[in-house]
């Protein structure tokens, strides 16, 4: 028997999240605060399969970085460990954040208690393009 | 001139190293053979193809030497017949094999492809193979390093020997590798199911945890893949290509059964784990359905159908369904199709393959 969709992961951007071998985040159509909204919606650990959720953090990462919206919500996530992987995501693309918004997230990762969480701040300092993040670095 | 544009072929054998040895066995041979090659004046590369009475498959890899592209033109068998012409499927809605496809270092022949296909005969074979420029126009007088794999058998006892590499050091993360052993587990018994009999190895390596795309290559995947030498290889590690949003990627279809950049297939073991980085039952079985599922794309398989409903495999039993609704319904449990359909309460289970799916598996060069 085949499952159908849920009403909550039935529209075309969610359809186009659970592709098992990639999605562009510039095919989910234009920058919107609705395509923002939607996007936050979708980062629900609820929702299947799990590349959903983890999907719409890096689009949102990488389409709506600068928006404080979005910056508050990858704090958030960093601190809980319910949405740990989604804040993983968002700081392999902490770089598309701005800089103010990359120091503020890094910054937030780094004291995490998650271990996952703070190793992969870490791991993003070195390498990031903005030298306000790169001066995290532990010395 | 571009690549569109198939220019007059002509003989460029440069050097023939004509080291041939015995590789794994299938109650017949692996024959393994190299060659250096140069492209002619139109960037045309004319690969002889010598082949015996009991050969039944043939993988050839031509990886260029510098920059730019390579590609396949086509196969001519030793009666002058064109048995396969890049042109008859370059536009087509049905793929039968990334090797027509100039967008890496190396392309990839695996033949014959489908059942269908007209079997192989003793004498002299040549494959037509391409090089190009970065911006995709012939370019001639480029040296290429091809790799021609024969075997014998015909794979009525389909065995595939699998390495999985643990990329930075996860293979000391314990959830992680608890996880990763329980899909490959999920995907040995996938293929089993298919008749084919996985034999698997797990080993360590020192490629970083953010894994490059097999896509793209990495001469890092080439060293690796010397080092494990046959079949195909699997690498995990935390995300692919930077992005930790993609399950899986293959490093063509098929990939190449010898050391290239693109001899691996890479997946993403958090993306699996998902927004809580932690994996539940449901998440491990779907980690083991990516890894068939890649594997299979690197075996030979493209997805029955791909998203847009109008390109689809060149195979004759897979459905040529033509929107979301009608492909689910008809597709929802294959193996490859393009991606997991869940609902409220799980993910449908993908572990179906029709019988030309398997056919290509089975003559894959690597199942013996």
């Amino acid at each position: 028997m085949i499952l159908s969709l849920s009403l909550a992961f039935a529209s075309p951007v969610s359809d186009a999240l659970a592709a098992r071998d990639g999605v562009d985040c510039m095919s989910l159509g234009d920058s919107s605060a609705a395509l923002r909204d939607e996007l936050l919606g979708l980062t629900d650990p609820a929702i299947l399969p799990s590349s959903v959720p983890m999907r719409a953090a890096s689009c949102l990462a990488e389409r709506f970085g600068t928006d404080s919206v979005v910056q508050d919500a990858i704090v958030a996530w960093s601190t809980d460990s319910e949405r740990q992987g989604l804040a993983m995501a968002a700081l392999m693309r902490v770089d598309l954040l701005g800089e103010p918004g990359a120091v503020r997230v890094i910054q937030a990762a780094l004291s995490s208690p998650l271990p996952r969480v703070a190793t992969k701040a870490r791991e993003m300092v070195p390498g990031s393009i903005h030298p306000a993040v790169r001066g995290l670095a532990a010395p | 001139m571009m690549r569109y544009v198939l220019a007059t072929t002509g003989l460029s054998l440069l050097a023939c190293t004509g080291t041939t040895s015995d590789a794994e066995n299938c109650g017949g041979d692996v024959q393994v053979e190299t060659m250096s090659l140069q492209s002619d004046r139109q960037g045309i590369v004319s690969i002889p193809l010598s082949l015996d009475s009991d050969d039944a498959v043939f993988q050839v890899v031509v990886e260029n030497s510098g920059d730019g592209y390579v590609s396949t033109d086509g196969l001519v068998n030793p009666d002058g017949e064109s048995i396969l012409d890049w042109e008859d499927w370059y536009e087509s809605h049905d793929s039968l094999t990334d090797a027509f496809y100039a967008d890496a270092s190396a392309t990839t022949l695996n033949w014959p492809v489908r059942e269908s296909d007209p079997g192989l005969s003793e004498g002299e074979w040549t494959l037509y193979a391409s090089t190009l420029s970065d911006d995709f126009y012939y370019e001639g007088r480029r040296d290429v390093d091809v790799t021609i794999l024969r075997r014998s058998c015909t794979g009525s006892a389909m065995k595939l020997k699998a390495t999985i590499a643990y990329a930075g050091d996860l293979e000391n993360d314990r959830d992680v590798v608890s996880a990763t052993e329980a899909a490959v587990a999920r995907w040995t018994s996938i293929y089993a199911s298919h008749g084919i009999e996985l034999s698997t190895e797990f080993i360590s390596s020192d490629i970083k945890a953010s894994l490059p795309s097999p896509s793209t290559g990495n001469a890092a995947y080439g060293t690796l893949y010397d080092e494990v030498g046959e079949g195909v290889l699997l690498v995990v590690g935390e995300d692919v290509d930077g992005a930790s949003d993609v399950y899986g990627v293959a490093g063509g279809i098929p990939g190449p059964q010898v050391a290239t950049e693109h001899s691996v297939v890479a997946v993403s073991w958090l993306v699996h784990a998902g927004a809580n980085a932690s994996f539940s039952d449901s998440e491990i079985d779907l980690y083991g359905e990516t890894m068939a599922h890649e594997i299979g794309h690197f075996l030979g398989l493209y997805h029955p159908v791909e998203i847009g409903w109008n390109y689809w495999d060149a195979l004759s039993d897979t459905d040529d369904c033509s929107s979301a609704k009608s492909c689910e319904s008809a597709l929802a449990t294959n193996l490859m199709f393009p991606y997991p359909v869940c609902g409220n309460v799980g993910c449908t289970s993908q572990f179906d393959l029709s019988n030309a799916q398997v056919g290509v598996l089975g003559l894959n060069i690597g199942v013996r």
